[in-house]
């Protein structure tokens, strides 16, 4: 392996510690000397270095949408201002159609400078808790306009020489509620900055500028190489693969993503032509969101060993469609904008999975869950806002079951629920319950981590609303290798014995009011899992349901697992998971030259009559095509075709390719149910 | 009379002794006996001697705690809580706490009780500390009786707003204890009093989880010392630097959890208060790990926000920065070709590859024998002889792949990573809160640390390093120095504005009054007492305080807003002058000053190198080159002497080099200050 002799390998080892440390430091001195609860109770910022050439050089346990939407305003602050930045500048914007991510997420860049040339920038993302806009916290699942998501900032100047320019944040702060807190954020933000410009300083100091420079340049051309001898290795050729957001914000209608990988042999380009258009909800995004979301599947599944940078993406090709709702224009509100994340990640998975299909984990999880009670405190003459986005259970991989109620692997280290204790004290809001959601796991080879079941009662008397933003709550995601998806989000009210969706859209709601002595039910999502449930070693299965973590009565349905006062009925369980193997449905591929959508969009199964009672599901029905290798899975609806005889079905070109298929293969076709 | 200062560690039970009549210090070193540590103690006093009824004073630091949490062998523990959180000990605030981004193979530690092992009993005080829910006395009998029936050894009792209003679970842990013969009882108000639920329920459940084991080897460990005549006081190190008594050592173990690591500290503050250095890094390397800390006006700095495995934990510990860097830390390439060093590390057993014990990773061990640093006679005078052919053959299969030019380079490319690490550690407890390390001296001790202490020092310009005498039994040394200690906390949650200084001097003095009761009901007289006191102060509408130390319990607005902003101002590069300011808490440190050894200072007239002091030449490697360098044996280098690197100084435990450009003295207490030319 070939290294930059004029380096001394252990200088750029320093200096890439060095610069990774800056970045931890500076999370640091945000969770402590912040003001919002979103980021000092759930650390909801981020920050890194950007290169000269907005490329990221380092980030810590951060989160990826920040990040990577950064590099993209980083490149346009670079772009807009070329030789006049100067050291001392504090940019700032919040505006997600140059990058991402939503409103909230305030981008503060302070260039740094090296014997007079820009040489880095420190970034921060912090999330705001409100940036004025119709809703009190200024996302929400209705909302119908990016002006109803408050005061959007184009990429400005907003100080100079180390000192704000007073004019700009004044008129920051007049359109947000809660201005005292919301200049703590920024004066936390901006001392930050500065602490972290002053640490670059040392580095150069004791190395150099030159060597300091050389370093960077060294770190990223490192995992640029890394990155592109995995793509080497690859299989040349163009992989295809689609998968839905369930609403838009009013409707139920999903809505398509569709990504085209192409590996030629140097590069993977990532094309999302073929994504529906910009919706008229807030499930929209700017390019960055999905732009991170191939990042994430392309780091943690081809390449997990290295640094994270922006080196490892020079090789990577991301096409995303402007226009779309992967690359949305005004007025598309963008308040949903994770969810783009997290569509990218599957289209961007599913496609990956065909090309390394024994590399690639289950499905990770989806829906953000912001949830954002509200409200007037007379007494002092403020709002109130409890932000939380409560987890739901990590995707299984082929070494390890999924875990519980935690930030998955492409989520920054962050806490998603308020402690109990402050809110107690901040919120007319009693928390009265929080447990894991038992059987919530997606059985598999490997289990799907459990959901969990928070309760939270409204003890305001009047004027609490709620606005919620998520998804996964109708149409759950797959598993991988035959492995089974987990339980759904499901966000209710209890109201006079009664349970029912708030605003009538699972996870989508914008100003719903809320009376006194409601009950919002919280249940988190279950993990996917991965490979055959049958496949599992029974005593994991026992040890699940010692741990409390899995019933009996699942233990037996999904797994095939018989016990009996504690222990494995061995002949037993061999006998009914033969059954069980036996009772699985299999079509049979029939050719046909194009792939069948309806007017909304969404995929056909065309089943016959026989069949479809065999497999238990009627018109409509959700269904997944599940492969007989490892491999992804694949959804659609099923039409009855009265005309269709047999186990046969027909499958367009797409689907075939997804699922290796050819006509007269042979398929596993079942009902894409979550487990409770 | 004697002194014994007994440090158990991962690998080795130090001993420090001292002769109160004649003034001698007497380390020695074990190896530890998992399972029974108490052997070790025995084998180790009966090596020394030392007939337990002349003892004065036992002081004792283990990490049976800690081994326990990390090895899954504590009690068979139950958590009780308020009815509908069963679960939040498990699901906590969603935070992994242990790395884990694009790791999809990243798993969550598992938490210390099993669902089935959690109870909830019906109750819910609220933030003001109003009850809301009565104490459901039914759920409590019910409970009580599932207890007994799955035999719980030890129960955690933690409900929502204890911090606020302990009443439930003072009554439900009663009424436990009452029902339930030889069960543990861990009471989440009664460890740590303050808010947020998740961290506190965390460190109740550890200090349950590990209560029994210390009660029974604590309960031993007392009867052995005095069924054989000791009368001395039997003191244990807190992970707060300060010894506490037995009685508070059972009830709250999990306070013990950085017990070996704290001892380390006192005795670096020890040195500095000899010889005048008041602001030190402390610099423990061993065979695993590595424990900094930076000691600032002579006074340990102490954080209650810590995770000890995946779980979080709020009580007072001494705020060291832990790296898995040490001198059997694995040198490995990763993917991208570059060199990396530990968090793995070979252990004792096989070891490093020279070890020849079948072994085949290559350490930082094996690193420093190949750059000559470290002789083939090792550490133990030779105990374990080290095979260079070993250490270079295993070099040269990692350089199949990383590229250097020689096995030499390598390693040293490899002490000089391990040393990175190690230095961002240090910055992380340094730069990052405002602090230049160059203003500090380098204490380096364990095994390791006097051998990569110029290397620290070089990368981050520090100029004056001192390696105390006997550096690998610095922790068994700094039991004999510590101080009994209470830390006192109590929440006074009110706008600065309002608050009266006569009601808040009151209130620390009655915080060190009760402090002041504790050491006396363990036997220390008053006259040695001294009180610290700290104010949590935060800007109106900010999270987290600030801890502001205060030099008297009286003190004006005035003073409190100017110095917090200050603070504020060099912690996080912002103040926001004007803006209000809210009290959160009020702490106390009532320290009971114990007698300790008194080092006597020798006279330090410069003198020359003795020839009898060096007993040979090696070729070290540094930067690059090789140099001739002297080979000095400690015990034969008095006070006074002084000579210039390159050098290797060798003493049974440990080893000093001396880079070129450094040189050399040994002061008055037999210190070695190494300082640039």
């Amino acid at each position: 392996m070939s290294r930059a002799r004029s380096l001394d390998p252990v200088t750029l080892e320093v200096v890439h510690a060095y610069l990774i440390s800056t970045v931890r430091e500076m999370r640091a001195n945000m969770a402590s000397s912040g003001w919002n609860i979103a980021l000092v109770e759930t650390l909801d910022f981020s920050c890194g270095l950007i290169s000269n050439d907005a490329e990221l050089v380092a980030m810590s346990e951060d989160i990826p949408n920040h990040v990577f939407a950064i590099a993209y305003h980083a490149k346009l602050a670079q772009d807009t201002y070329g030789d006049h930045l100067a050291p001392g500048d504090i940019l700032l914007t919040n505006d997600p159609y140059t990058g991402g991510p939503h409103m909230n997420d305030i981008l503060m860049l302070y260039p740094h400078f090296v014997d007079g040339e820009l040489a880095l920038m420190v970034a921060i993302r912090a999330h705001w808790a409100d940036m004025g806009g119709k809703n009190v916290g200024s996302i929400a699942g209705q909302s119908r306009e990016i002006f109803e998501e408050g005061i959007r900032m184009p990429l400005v100047k907003a100080g100079q020489n180390g000192v704000p320019n007073d004019d700009i944040v004044q008129i920051l702060l007049a359109n947000v509620r809660n201005r005292d807190e919301a200049h703590g954020d920024f004066l936390a933000m901006m001392g930050t900055c500065k602490q972290a410009s002053a640490r670059l300083d040392e580095v150069v100091e004791r190395y150099g500028g030159d060597v300091v420079l050389d370093c960077i340049d060294a770190i990223l051309a490192r995992s640029e190489r890394v990155v592109q001898e995995a793509v080497r290795e690859l299989p040349r050729g163009q992989y295809f693969y689609e998968d839905y957001m369930e609403s838009d914000g009013y409707t139920t209608d999903p809505v398509r993503a569709e990504c085209t990988l192409t590996v030629t042999g140097n590069e993977l380009i990532f094309d999302f032509t073929g994504t529906a258009a910009q919706v008229r909800g807030p499930m929209n995004a700017g390019p960055a969101c999905a732009y991170t979301g191939v990042f994430s599947m392309v780091k943690s599944f081809l390449e997990p060993a290295t640094p994270v940078n922006g080196g490892a993406m020079r090789p990577i090709q991301v096409e995303i469609p402007e226009g779309t709702f992967m690359s949305a224009t005004s007025p598309a509100p963008v308040g949903g904008f994770a969810e783009i994340v997290y569509i990218a990640e599957h289209v961007a998975q599913g496609a990956l999975a065909q090309v390394i299909p024994d590399r690639v984990g289950a499905p990770p999880e989806v829906g953000a869950n912001h949830t954002y009670l509200t409200g007037w405190d007379e007494e002092a003459a403020r709002h109130w806002l409890s932000y939380e986005y409560p987890r739901g259970g990590t995707a299984a991989s082929w070494l390890v079951d999924g875990s519980n109620a935690v930030c998955q692997y492409d989520l920054g280290d962050i806490v998603c629920t308020v402690p109990v204790e402050r809110s107690d004290l901040e919120y007319p809001l009693v928390v009265e319950s929080h447990h894991l959601r038992v059987d919530s796991g997606g059985p598999g080879y490997r289990r799907g981590g459990l959901g969990s079941y928070r309760t939270i009662r409204v003890a305001a008397p009047e004027g609490c609303s709620l606005n919620l933003v998520g998804e996964e709550a109708i149409i759950p995601k797959l598993g991988m290798a035959g492995g089974t998806t987990g339980a759904l989000n499901r966000f209710t009210i209890l109201r006079d014995g009664e349970e029912f969706i708030p605003g009538g859209i699972p996870s989508k709601a914008g100003r719903f009011p809320l009376l006194e002595d409601d009950v919002l039910v919280i249940r988190s999502r279950g993990g996917s899992g991965w490979g055959d449930p049958l496949e599992r070693e029974p005593e994991r299965v026992l040890d699940d349901v010692e741990a409390g973590y899995v019933t009996r009565s699942q233990a037996r349905s999904a797994y095939g697992v018989v016990l009996r006062r504690g222990k494995i009925e061995a002949e037993e369980t061999e006998a009914l998971r033969k059954r069980m193997r036996a009772a699985r449905r299999e079509i049979t591929v029939t050719s046909v030259p194009a792939d069948e959508y309806d007017d909304v969009g969404r995929r056909i199964c065309r089943l016959g009559r026989k069949l479809a009672k065999e497999l238990g599901v009627k018109q409509g029905d959700l269904v997944e095509y599940v492969p007989r290798r490892l491999g992804p899975h694949l959804k659609a609806w099923v039409v009855i075709d009265a005309k269709l005889a047999g186990a046969r079905s027909p499958l367009g070109p797409k689907a075939r390719q997804v699922m290796r298929a050819r006509g007269d293969s042979k398929l596993v076709l079942r009902p894409l149910e979550p487990p409770i | 009379m004697r002194l014994i200062g007994v440090d158990i560690g991962g690998t080795f039970t130090d001993f420090a002794v001292l002769d109160e009549k004649t003034g001698k210090l007497e380390t020695y070193k074990t190896p530890s006996t998992h399972g029974n540590p108490l052997r070790a103690i025995q084998s180790g006093l009966a090596e020394l001697e030392i007939d337990v009824e002349t003892v004065g004073r036992f002081a004792h630091g283990t990490t049976i705690g800690t081994n326990a949490v990390l090895e899954r062998r504590g009690a068979r523990t139950a958590l009780v809580t308020t009815r509908g959180f069963r679960d939040h000990i498990e699901i906590g605030d969603n935070r992994r706490y242990t790395g884990g981004l694009f790791d999809p193979h990243w798993q969550r530690t598992r938490p210390l009780v099993p669902i089935p092992h959690r109870f909830e009993i019906g109750e819910r005080i609220m933030g003001d500390g109003v009850v809301t829910t009565p104490l459901a006395t039914d759920d409590l009998d019910d409970v009580i009786r599932r207890l007994a029936h799955e035999k719980i050894e030890s129960a955690a009792v933690c409900f929502l707003n204890s911090y606020r209003n302990p009443s439930h679970e003072l009554a439900v842990g009663e009424a436990i204890a009452a029902g339930i013969d030889g069960i543990e009882v861990s009471i989440s108000s009664g460890i740590v009093p303050e808010w947020r639920e998740y961290p506190r329920f965390s460190t109740a459940v550890m200090n349950a989880y590990v209560k029994p084991l210390l009660r029974s080897y604590l309960e031993e460990l007392v009867t052995e010392l005095r069924s054989g005549g000791c009368e001395g006081e039997l003191l244990f190190m807190s992970s707060s630097t300060g010894l506490v008594s037995q009685a508070s050592a059972t009830e709250f173990p999990v306070r013990l959890i950085l017990s070996g690591p704290a001892a380390g500290v006192v005795a670096g503050i020890e040195i500095g208060r000899l010889i005048e250095r008041h602001d030190l890094i402390t610099y423990d390397m061993g065979g695993t790990s590595t424990d900094v800390c930076l000691v600032e006006g002579l006074s340990a700095p102490v954080s209650s926000r810590r995770v000890l495995q995946a779980f979080p934990l709020m009580t007072p510990m001494v705020d060291v920065e832990t790296v898995g860097a040490g001198g059997g830390s694995i040198v490995w390439v990763d993917p991208t070709g570059a060199l990396r060093v530990g968090p793995e590390s070979a252990g004792a057993d096989p070891g490093p590859v020279s070890y020849g014990r079948g072994g085949e990773a290559f350490t930082i061990t094996d690193a420093n024998l190949l750059l000559n640093r470290l002789s083939p006679a090792g550490l133990g005078g030779g105990k374990i002889r080290l095979s260079k052919k070993l250490a270079r053959e295993a070099a040269d299969r990692l350089n199949a792949q990383a590229g250097f030019d020689s096995a030499t380079q390598l390693a040293e490319a490899a002490v000089k990573i391990a040393v990175t690490n190690m230095c961002a550690a240090v910055r992380e407890i340094s730069v990052q809160r405002g602090h230049d390390p160059r203003a500090f001296a380098l204490v380096p001790f364990g095994g390791a640390g006097p051998m990569h202490a110029t290397s620290i020092a070089e990368e981050l310009g520090i100029l004056t390093i001192v390696v105390p005498p006997a550096p690998g039994n610095v922790c068994a040394v700094g039991l004999l120095a510590a101080d009994l200690r209470h830390d006192l906390v109590e929440s006074i949650p009110q706008p600065i504005d309002d608050v009266d200084p006569e009601w808040l001097e009151a209130l620390l003095r009655r915080l060190a009054e009760r402090g002041r009761e504790l050491l006396l009901e363990e036997g220390v007289a008053a006259a040695r007492l001294a009180a610290q006191y700290v104010l949590s102060v935060r800007y109106a509408g900010q999270s987290f305080e600030l801890d502001l130390p205060l030099k008297r319990p009286r003190v004006s607005k005035a003073t409190l807003a100017r110095e917090f902003d200050a603070l504020h101002e060099k912690t996080y590069g912002y103040a926001r002058e004007g803006h209000p300011l809210e009290l959160a808490h009020a702490r106390v440190a009532v320290v009971g000053m114990l007698k300790k050894p008194q080092a006597k200072k020798r006279p330090a007239r410069a003198r020359k190198l003795a020839k009898s002091a060096t007993h040979g030449k090696r070729r070290v490697v540094f930067d690059g080159r090789a140099h001739e360098s002297a080979v000095l044996e400690r015990g034969a280098l008095s006070p006074g002497t002084r000579f210039d690197g390159p050098a290797i100084v060798e003493e049974d435990g440990s080893l000093t080099v001396v880079w070129p450009g450094w040189t050399a003295r040994v002061d008055g207490y037999e210190n070695i200050v190494l300082e640039r030319s």
